[in-house]
């Protein structure tokens, strides 16, 4: 298979150092392979900036007649993965999500890890989430983020 | 007659560059790819357009799947009720080639598909959609 030359890199799991770090360095699947905890920061604005171009979006923008990316939804999304970035800054591991808006104007962050797969729904008053994968550990498959903690808890399950 | 959709037709989606990527040596699709009104995701049959036709604009690509792949789609579970994907034919003035995928209740008296249910629907198209046609530019 050959893929588009634009497409961006393949699946990131960055063991982030802190930006003043001497160790400077992240890893992919556990295996450390470089240098780039500025790298990562850098991709993050750039994922940060992507989810704000979604405003530009009109009706219809995958042509299969979907609603405009919703305005609100896109600052809560913002707000949002920050907050996550933030906390997998503290377990030293990120992995970028997917993202881009659905049908209603929400906007849909998507992860996979291995088996593990995650969802969240980021509209303008809740944020829903779907997963995937090793579910032994008593938490529902699907329902809703309202608190830190169960933000914490799937990010947690999804990286473990 | 009715115009069915055999288990060995092909469909296509345009999808665009944004909301697919390779992953850890396979191609991983987002679920938006399948984003549809009315819970009924639009697909054009093979045997009526081809992929270069399907594509809505130059930067994207076209995914294939078959009718029969759709069908096996078991994965729709909404409170314990399994949800039937079905694959049917609904051309439009513009597009004689077009069909739909939806997931119907198993009985009548079952509700009809929820919004979450919706979006399992789409994680399943993701999982078994494979890439056709690259963009011709990027």
């Amino acid at each position: 298979m050959i893929y588009p030359t634009d497409v961006r890199p393949l699946l990131e799991i960055h063991t982030v150092q802190p930006i003043n770090s001497q160790q400077d360095r992240f890893s992919i699947a556990g295996n450390t392979i470089g240098s780039a905890t500025a790298g990562s920061y850098q991709r993050f604005h750039s994922l940060q900036k992507r989810i704000r171009e979604f405003e530009v979006r009109k009706e219809d923008w995958n042509g299969y007649n979907v609603s405009a990316p919703n305005a609100d939804a896109i600052i809560k999304a913002d707000r949002w993965i920050e907050s996550v970035f933030r906390f997998a800054l503290s377990r030293s591991l990120w992995l970028e999500p997917m993202v881009s808006p659905d049908e209603n104007g929400d906007i849909v962050f998507e992860w996979q890890r291995g088996h593990r797969w995650l969802s969240v729904v980021v509209s303008a008053d809740a944020i829903e989430f779907l997963r995937e994968g090793d579910m032994s550990d008593g938490i529902a498959s699907e329902g809703y983020i309202d608190s830190q903690h169960e933000r914490e808890t799937l990010w947690t399950w999804l990286m473990s | 007659m009715a115009d069915v959709v055999t288990d060995e037709e092909i469909l296509y989606r345009s999808v665009r560059q944004d909301e697919y990527r390779p992953e850890a040596g396979q191609l991983r699709i987002l679920s938006t790819a399948f984003n549809d009104h009315g819970q009924r995701i639009s697909f054009d049959r093979a045997n009526l357009r081809t992929p270069q036709q399907t594509r809505k604009a130059a930067d994207q690509a076209v995914f294939a799947v078959t009718a029969g792949e759709v069908r096996k789609i078991t994965g729709v579970i909404v409170s314990e009720i399994i949800y039937r994907v079905e694959v049917i034919a609904s051309p439009i003035d513009r597009n004689p080639s077009h069909a739909h995928v939806e997931a119907l209740p198993p009985t009548p008296e079952a509700p009809a598909l929820s919004s979450t249910g919706f979006k399992k629907l789409k994680r399943e198209l993701a999982k078994i959609a494979r890439m056709e046609l690259l963009p011709a530019s990027v």
